[in-house]
């Protein structure tokens, strides 16, 4: 097993003073109550806003939707932190642009070269969304983007903590986003990642015994500061990751040594949000994870929700930041165990493919 | 000309993704860029694609371009001119 | 808290050569690495000249040590090559390299390898060769690298346009400075491809001859292939070995212009920025530094901004250059290439000139260097990196 992490301040005190989402759940209302949305194709899309109510229409007619997303995604995540421009921008994709990166390289393909539009060339960078948020607030500080497959997120979060700790910035904004395309959803496929045919139920996600899981995608973006406020969801404590181990006792030791150096013991856990994807080839890892926990924590999962995807760590963040706030636990993540109430400490439990894990841990302020 | 107007009209809102816009928003003579439609570089470029695949014509010179792409009727008058 | 980051080991692989000795005697002799394109498959061929690392990928596995038959992005063959090149020279110790990181950066990824995918793709969806795109996404290139390496303390990809490998080496310091890493392999890589090539094409910014940054008559950029890594240590872990550091990295800065997408500010507002906060950091007037290794593409608009920016920070500038006319912009590694030539400046004690340099900007009143110098004492090079969405970075590096 490779266990990496690039260490964290763990006595650092750093609170989610402000959200955005735009998911395959309609949340970019800031709505927590949300209605599952139930697939029988295995995808789940994003819900849009009309995105006209939040961006400019003028800067973003060259957008594709990514863009948009990330966009504006991270101006609901402003106004909902009260800040008119943060200090810093740091970005977490998996994939990037996808749907400009296909379409400047179809017309290469197409054109044979000739008569190409350089706009969707110039969206392909993958830093494309962290710059267009700078340039709409212009904002002039601290502009990154991590390209990590499903360590991004986490590598934008460890980066955004670690500004704050530097104090070279009072407001950090960090931010997830990933799309589906059609073609991307067909190469995938054929790497046998996806369900050739998903229940239709919401439970038959977990309850079909098949290998795959469902696609999804999103844009979730957190407002971070070390200040608190009458706005504030919670704290970030700590974030890890952790590359292929060996069996359970490999992840049993990173997941005690995490708890330990936030001084968190186990039985202070009172929720773990799982990233079970319903790929019975990789989802017993989660079954084994759950026998490490107390009788006091509940069990709840996201991926039904948003899909999978690189950066779908962010969908389960935002979903504990609403979680930690409002003390309400949605019936959508299906929890089970526990007391389900009295949610002071969140552990989020990702990994994808067995390969690459991570460990969030939040906690209220 | 008038019929080429209209034409490059319908091309450059499609091009460009002016959704907002119809062809009877833009005025023949208005500046493109800057004020008037306060389109930019990169759409300067995305014009030139739509003048060399659909007009056969081909601008290399920057300079050259900023004269030609002044308006819908500069450029409409170009192509006349150089077909 | 803060402590001090040096940088014990580099590795460079260019148009110019396939290691650092080998670049260093190519600009010694004052050879451009320009030329014809010869491994992408473009009609570009024989219009656009490049700077292409004059190997094959079959010279390139065998450099690397991969099986001939092994489909894998030629991104991914040069930042191994440079990578082992940096590590070799850095010599850890067993217990440094169990807790030594990697942050690797790249643009295109294996799109050299994805766009002969999708010609067949495009035909019928279920052909094309998989093999060929399982290394698409910028992170697959750095976690070959790290299990090749034995890399166990941790590993990122950066992707940031031009300024990609220089904000790797940014957050390798920022990491050692922090105390949260003890040692690092910094820097980053990218290969020509099709889709970059016709990209920067349909740009316009591509220059049909040499490149001539800084010169009024420029016009454009040639496009080159690369990678450049350093192995920084911790003051603590260069003690416990007993080595004699190259340099240390005492500033680095990253801002945003928040100007235009692709442009620069006509003013360098961002460079400026940039500049400026990396010296603050590095606790240095604008006098003390020796050599700026400028980021100088030789197009209209970088270089013009850029040169105002210089103005603007040091009045009358110190030496400066773009060795972007021998290596090409190398794109994502340009960073992490142009951060070997800023150490070697210092080690080896040279300055690099601007090649093809023969008329002022007009609206400058600085000129570049283009001479060769030699045996010149070089305490602090700043080095700048300028990317796509105005993503500006620079970096101090300095004589220890």
């Amino acid at each position: 097993m490779i266990h990496r992490w690039f260490s964290q301040n763990v006595d650092l005190v750093i609170y989610i003073n402000g959200t955005g989402a735009i998911t395959p759940q309609k949340t970019f209302d800031g709505r927590f109550v949300f209605e599952a949305n139930t697939t029988t194709e295995p995808i789940l899309w994003c819900q849009e806003p009309d995105y006209k109510t939040c961006i400019d229409p003028r800067a973003a007619r060259r957008m594709s939707r990514v863009i948009k997303m990330g966009v504006a995604s991270a101006l609901i995540a402003l106004k909902d932190g009260g800040v008119e421009c943060p200090d810093a921008i740091v970005t977490g994709s998996g994939f990037g642009c996808m749907a400009d990166t296909e379409l400047f390289l179809t017309s290469i393909i197409k054109n044979e070269e000739k008569f190409l539009n350089p706009a969707p060339f110039i969206h392909s960078t993958h830093n494309t969304i962290s710059s267009q948020i700078a340039l709409l607030k212009k904002c002039t500080g601290y502009n990154q983007t991590y390209v990590h497959g499903p360590i991004s997120f986490e590598s934008a979060l460890l980066d955004g903590m670690m500004l704050l700790d530097e104090e070279k910035a009072q407001s950090v904004l960090v931010g997830g986003v990933d799309e589906m395309t059609s073609n991307l959803f067909s190469i995938t496929s054929r790497f046998d990642k996806w369900k050739e045919k998903p229940n239709a139920s919401e439970c038959g996600f977990f309850g079909s015994d098949s290998k795959g899981s469902i696609a999804g995608e999103g844009s979730v973006f957190f407002l971070l500061s070390k200040n608190r406020n009458e706005n504030s969801y919670g704290r970030i404590i700590d974030v890890d990751t952790f590359l292929n181990p060996n069996n359970q006792f490999d992840i049993k030791t990173c997941v005690d040594q995490f708890l330990n150096k936030a001084h968190v013991k186990i039985d202070d856990l009172n929720l773990c949000l799982i990233g079970k994807s319903g790929d019975n080839r990789f989802d017993t890892i989660y079954d084994d994870f759950i026998s490490l926990m107390s009788e006091n924590c509940s069990f709840g999962y996201f991926k039904h929700l948003c899909g999978e995807y690189l950066t779908a760590s962010s969908f389960a963040v935002w979903m504990s930041a609403q979680i930690l706030n409002t003390q309400i636990l949605p019936k959508e993540i299906i929890a089970s165990g526990g007391k389900k109430n009295n949610f002071k400490n969140i552990l989020i439990y990702n990994q994808y493919r067995n390969k690459y894990h991570s460990l969030i841990l939040l906690s209220i302020c | 000309m008038e019929n080429l107007i209209a034409k490059l009209k319908v091309q450059i809102i499609e091009e460009l993704s002016l959704e907002d816009l119809t062809p009877e928003d833009i005025q023949d003579d208005e500046p493109l860029f800057g004020e008037g439609l306060g389109l930019d570089s990169i759409d300067a470029l995305s014009l030139v694609v739509v003048l060399d695949r659909e007009y056969g014509i081909q601008i290399d010179d920057p300079e050259q371009g900023k004269d030609i792409l002044y308006s819908i009727k500069t450029i409409a008058q170009y192509i006349t001119d150089n077909k | 808290m803060a402590g001090r980051v040096f940088v014990t080991g580099f590795g460079l692989i260019t148009a110019i050569g396939c290691n650092v000795a080998e670049c260093l005697e190519s600009i010694e002799k004052q050879h451009s690495g320009l030329g014809e394109i010869s491994y992408v498959d473009t009609q570009n061929k024989g219009i656009i000249p490049v700077c292409e690392v004059k190997r094959s990928d079959k010279q390139l596995k065998e450099m690397a040590g991969i099986p001939p038959d092994k489909i894998i992005s030629r991104t991914l063959l040069l930042g191994l090559i440079a990578a082992k090149e940096a590590f070799q020279m850095a010599a850890l110790s067993d217990e440094a390299k169990m807790e030594c990181g990697l942050i690797s950066a790249n643009t295109v990824g294996g799109m050299d390898r994805s766009e002969q995918f999708y010609v067949d793709f495009l035909k019928d969806k279920k052909t094309g060769k998989l093999a060929d795109v399982v290394g698409h996404e910028c992170g697959y290139s750095t976690e070959y690298i790290a299990e090749k390496l034995g890399i166990q303390g941790g590993a990122t990809t950066i992707s940031t346009a031009c300024s990609s490998s220089a904000n790797a080496i940014m957050l390798g310091a920022r990491l050692i400075k922090n105390r949260r890493i003890k040692t690092a392999i910094v820097g980053g890589c990218d290969a020509l491809a099709k889709f970059t090539i016709n990209g920067f094409s349909s740009l316009k910014i591509l220059d049909k001859d040499g490149c001539k940054p800084f010169d009024e008559n420029r016009s454009g950029l040639n496009l080159g292939e690369g990678a450049g890594y350093l192995v920084l240590e911790s003051e603590d872990s260069v003690s416990l070995s007993g080595k004699t550091p190259i340099c240390e990295i005492t500033g680095y800065a990253n801002t945003c212009d928040a100007y235009h997408q692709t442009a620069s500010s006509p003013d360098g507002d961002g460079s400026y920025r940039a500049m400026r906060d990396a010296l603050f950091l590095a606790g240095l007037d604008w006098e003390k530094i020796d050599y700026i290794n400028a980021h100088g593409t030789g197009t209209q608009n970088n270089d013009l901004s850029e040169g105002n920016a210089i103005e603007r920070l040091f009045g009358k500038a110190p030496l400066f250059s773009s060795t972007k006319p021998f290596t090409g912009h190398t794109l994502g590694a340009a960073g992490g290439v142009e951060a070997v030539l800023s150490c070697l400046s210092i080690c080896k004690k040279i300055v690099y000139p601007n090649l093809r340099w023969q008329e002022p900007i007009k609206e400058l009143s600085i000129k570049p260097n283009t001479k060769l110098i030699k045996n010149l004492s070089v305490s602090h090079v700043l080095s700048n990196s300028f990317g796509f969405g105005g993503n500006d970075t620079s970096l101090v590096f300095s004589k220890c």
